[in-house]
């Protein structure tokens, strides 16, 4: 009797760091039309989820892939995950139109900040982060999205959870340490395989 | 790092956040060590869930438009491109540099308001105030409870409430259930960065007096 291997399709990661680099040293415009194709559309919903009209994030899109093409010599790749980099710029456009938006005075030419990551360690990228928050239980991956993506408040987490607040604070907390200390796990992993 | 912190990294991270918080939150990653690890965590939290965000197609010929722009975008200044140079030494945090209002000779515009020194960098629609207030030391601030909410980032010297000391680096947090009474203590001026939701209400002797002033301001 033979038992039938599970058959599930390996999902590879997007290769958003090598479409950078592409990006950077050779003006590839096939590899920006890639980034964008994969990252626009998520960056819509995500925008979009934050209250944002649809023509305001469609703005917003345009002009973090316009700072993608000019600044993606600026991404350095042992420091952040590509999909960090877009992230962050996405979230400095959205800050920027905000500010335009709202007719903020800001002295002299303020423009939107590149994220530069200098802070960042090595080792410590999203995708062993990735990796580490597939560890999670379900319900504590759940919260966190709630809390990290959607940007919900204790209440409202707790209020679409069915949940009490202490429960949501305490689980927020579980999950950002267990994250925390996958991580530190990983970063063994790693530094085990280059020695 | 305590929760009033945590959740404003947290809002920081997800994006949500308005012009005052997000430059309020930028300065703290900035000043605080502890405040920049945590938020380059949360960054990573965050952004790990863009592959799985819900897809939302954008307007039509959108990547068109794209591929267009980049097509008539100058692209000269590529390599040893080099971030503007910051006025040093600054006790003020590179991220609000821009919205510092100043004078022709190019020192800081402030206003007196009883005890404090006030420079209001901006006010939202949404009646938010984002100024910088120094406190001279001995002085008590007048005690007041809040309406909205109140984060105050210390940026030099030392601030002191029932809770305890804070200096720069610290994040201050108030709100309609915090009655307190906040002193500059030290030899040196206090200057914090503070972001007021709402206004405060001033509870104290001369409440009326300083609700009245700021109302006019």
């Amino acid at each position: 009797m033979t038992v039938a291997a599970p058959c599930v399709a390996p999902v590879l990661p997007f290769p958003a760091a090598q479409y950078l680099k592409a990006v950077a040293d050779h003006r590839d415009k096939e590899a920006m039309a890639q980034l964008f194709q994969y990252y626009a559309p998520r960056l819509k919903g995500w925008l979009c989820a934050g209250r944002l009209a649809e023509d305001v994030a469609d703005d917003i899109v345009q002009e973090t892939f316009f700072l993608v093409w000019q600044k993606a010599h600026l991404y350095q790749p042992g420091k952040a995950a590509a999909s960090t980099w877009i992230y962050t710029l996405a979230r400095n456009v959205r800050i920027d139109r905000l500010r335009q938006l709202h007719k903020i005075a800001a002295l002299h030419g303020a423009s939107v900040e590149i994220p530069d990551m200098e802070h960042e360690d090595v080792a410590e990228n999203a995708l062993s982060l990735r990796d580490a928050l597939k560890k999670l239980p379900a319900e504590q991956v759940q919260i966190l999205q709630d809390a990290f993506f959607l940007g919900l408040t204790h209440e409202e987490i707790a209020r679409k959870r069915l949940l009490p607040l202490g429960t949501v604070k305490s689980r927020l907390r579980l999950a950002l340490e267990k994250a925390r200390n996958l991580l530190g796990f990983f970063l063994w992993i790693l530094l085990l395989n280059n020695s | 790092v305590d929760t009033a912190a945590e959740q404003l990294l947290t809002h920081h991270a997800a994006g949500r956040l308005d012009v005052a918080g997000s430059l309020l939150a930028a300065a703290y990653r900035e000043i605080n060590p502890a405040a920049a690890a945590t938020g380059g965590l949360y960054d990573k939290v965050s952004s790990s869930f863009l592959d799985n965000a819900p897809e939302m197609p954008l307007s039509a010929g959108a990547v068109d438009r794209l591929m267009q722009r980049l097509d008539t975008a100058s692209d000269v200044p590529l390599a040893n491109e080099t971030a503007l140079p910051h006025e040093h030494p600054s006790p003020y945090p590179r991220s609000i540099h821009p919205y510092l209002p100043r004078q022709r000779d190019g020192s800081l515009r402030w206003r007196s308001l009883g005890a404090l020194r006030v420079c209001t960098l901006f006010k939202q629609n949404d009646g938010s105030t984002f100024s910088l207030v120094a406190a001279a030391p001995g002085k008590p601030l007048p005690q007041h409870t809040h309406r909205g909410e109140e984060f105050a980032l210390v940026l030099s010297g030392t601030l002191q409430d029932e809770r305890g000391n804070f200096t720069r680096g610290d994040l201050v947090y108030a709100d309609a259930h915090i009655d307190h009474k906040p002193m500059a203590i030290g030899e040196h001026e206090c200057v914090c960065l503070v972001l007021t939701r709402d206004k405060l209400k001033f509870t104290g002797r001369y409440g009326g007096v300083l609700n009245f002033l700021q109302g006019s301001r």
